[in-house]
């Protein structure tokens, strides 16, 4: 039977290198596309990625083995996210950047066409996002995105349950809101950025 | 149903809509909402519009992780740069190297002895007993043979007599430097021999 989290944290703090390897191993992809998802650029999420599993490691110690693993580690990859999504809004970097590699994206279906109007609709998402207030966006990507309970996602932000759900449908609708056919705030979500 | 009551039925179905739309509604709450939909074009639309955002949300791109992520990751986390010492020493420690490290950490005091008086007689004197000790085994391995032969004649075995042996030895290296003294005729037994061999037969 595979170890569980907690038990790999515990022979971390031994000096077990391998069972390092198995946990990076073992939310590597969740932490990349969490980078991913707030950056928008692959190569900012890859160094992101690193970033938070550098952060991670050192704080191992402080970590409460009577807790999830997980909504920690989300805990960890938001906070650090998130000052890297302020720094970035400093120097006015836009967060819809560089579409995905297709090469490590998943197949992107059949003609080139048919890619185009995807890529386009992922940027329409991707804007809609970046225009929520940060606590609807954080609260929506570990959710809809990351596909985390309400549970681990309360525990992540260290909030009660019902206003983590409450955050969620607020920006459900207000996402909706921005992407509805014909809306304004939907064709300032197609727009290029301005330099 | 007034227009006040009317507007909070309607806040209260679309704050519903979310729960409607991941299926945790009870059966009843379910029930309740289709029928208000199939009547309300507003929050009908509003359905639609949310369950085709949570559509797109859900077919977003996820990245795939690179082949070499992790060994990226265990390089700036586990693999930390080697200490200055450290690196000598796994380069002192190779398998290949072990013998030319060794000899150079037993040259090395010798090196610096040779800088002083004492230390000239020390490196002096090291030398000597090495090439004293060098000649004897290579005569000690010319003259096997009469060893061996010395010992059958004296009806001993070698293991069991090793101080007369060792005594022999020292004879016929001191015959060897001192050419006066006729050494033994093969197969028969010298003068000190014989005086070893009374010795073990006392003993």
């Amino acid at each position: 039977m595979a170890p569980t989290d907690n038990e790999l944290v515990v022979r971390c703090l031994q000096q077990d290198e391998y069972a390092w390897r198995l946990l990076v191993e073992r939310h590597s992809h969740r932490v990349l596309n969490i980078a991913f998802q707030f950056t928008g650029k692959r190569e900012e999420a890859e160094d992101l990625a690193q970033e938070i599993f550098l952060r991670v490691y050192r704080s191992l110690r402080r970590f409460d083995l009577t807790t999830s693993f997980l909504p920690w580690l989300v805990r960890v990859s938001r906070n650090l996210c998130i000052d890297e999504y302020r720094s970035r809004a400093r120097e006015r970097a836009s967060l819809v950047g560089e579409e995905p590699d297709p090469e490590r994206t998943p197949d992107q279906g059949p003609g080139p066409l048919r890619n185009l109007e995807k890529k386009e609709l992922e940027m329409q998402v991707r804007k809609g996002l970046e225009r929520l207030s940060e606590e609807l966006r954080t609260a929506l990507i570990l959710r809809d995105l990351q596909g985390l309970s309400y549970t681990e996602i309360a525990e992540a932000l260290e909030l009660p349950e019902g206003t983590v759900k409450s955050r969620i449908h607020r920006g459900r609708m207000e996402l909706a809101q921005i992407l509805a056919p014909g809306s304004g705030s939907r064709d300032e979500a197609t727009e290029e950025p301005t330099p | 149903m007034n227009r006040r009551g009317e507007a909070m039925s309607h806040e209260r179905f679309r704050n519903s809509l979310s729960d409607y739309l991941e299926e945790t509604l009870s059966a009843a709450e379910h029930r309740e909402l289709e029928t208000h939909l199939g009547t309300c074009p507003e929050c009908s639309l509003l359905a639609t519009r949310l369950r085709e955002t949570l559509g797109r949300l859900h077919a977003f791109p996820r990245l795939e992780v690179p082949a070499d992520f992790t060994a990226r990751v265990l390089e700036r986390t586990i693999r930390r740069p080697l200490r200055p010492w450290e690196i000598v020493w796994s380069w002192v420690g190779l398998p290949r190297l072990s013998p030319a490290a060794a000899a150079a950490l037993l040259a090395l005091p010798l090196i610096f002895l040779a800088g002083t008086r004492d230390g000239r007689q020390l490196t002096r004197e090291t030398s000597m007993a090495v090439h004293r000790t060098y000649s004897d085994a290579v005569r000690l391995y010319h003259r096997r043979g009469d060893l061996r032969e010395t010992a059958v004649a004296a009806g001993k075995r070698i293991p069991g007599q090793l101080e007369g042996t060792v005594d022999w030895i020292r004879q016929r290296i001191g015959t060897m430097e001192n050419p006066k003294t006729p050494p033994a005729k093969p197969g028969e037994p010298d003068q000190q021999s014989l005086q070893s061999r009374e010795r073990g037969a006392t003993a």
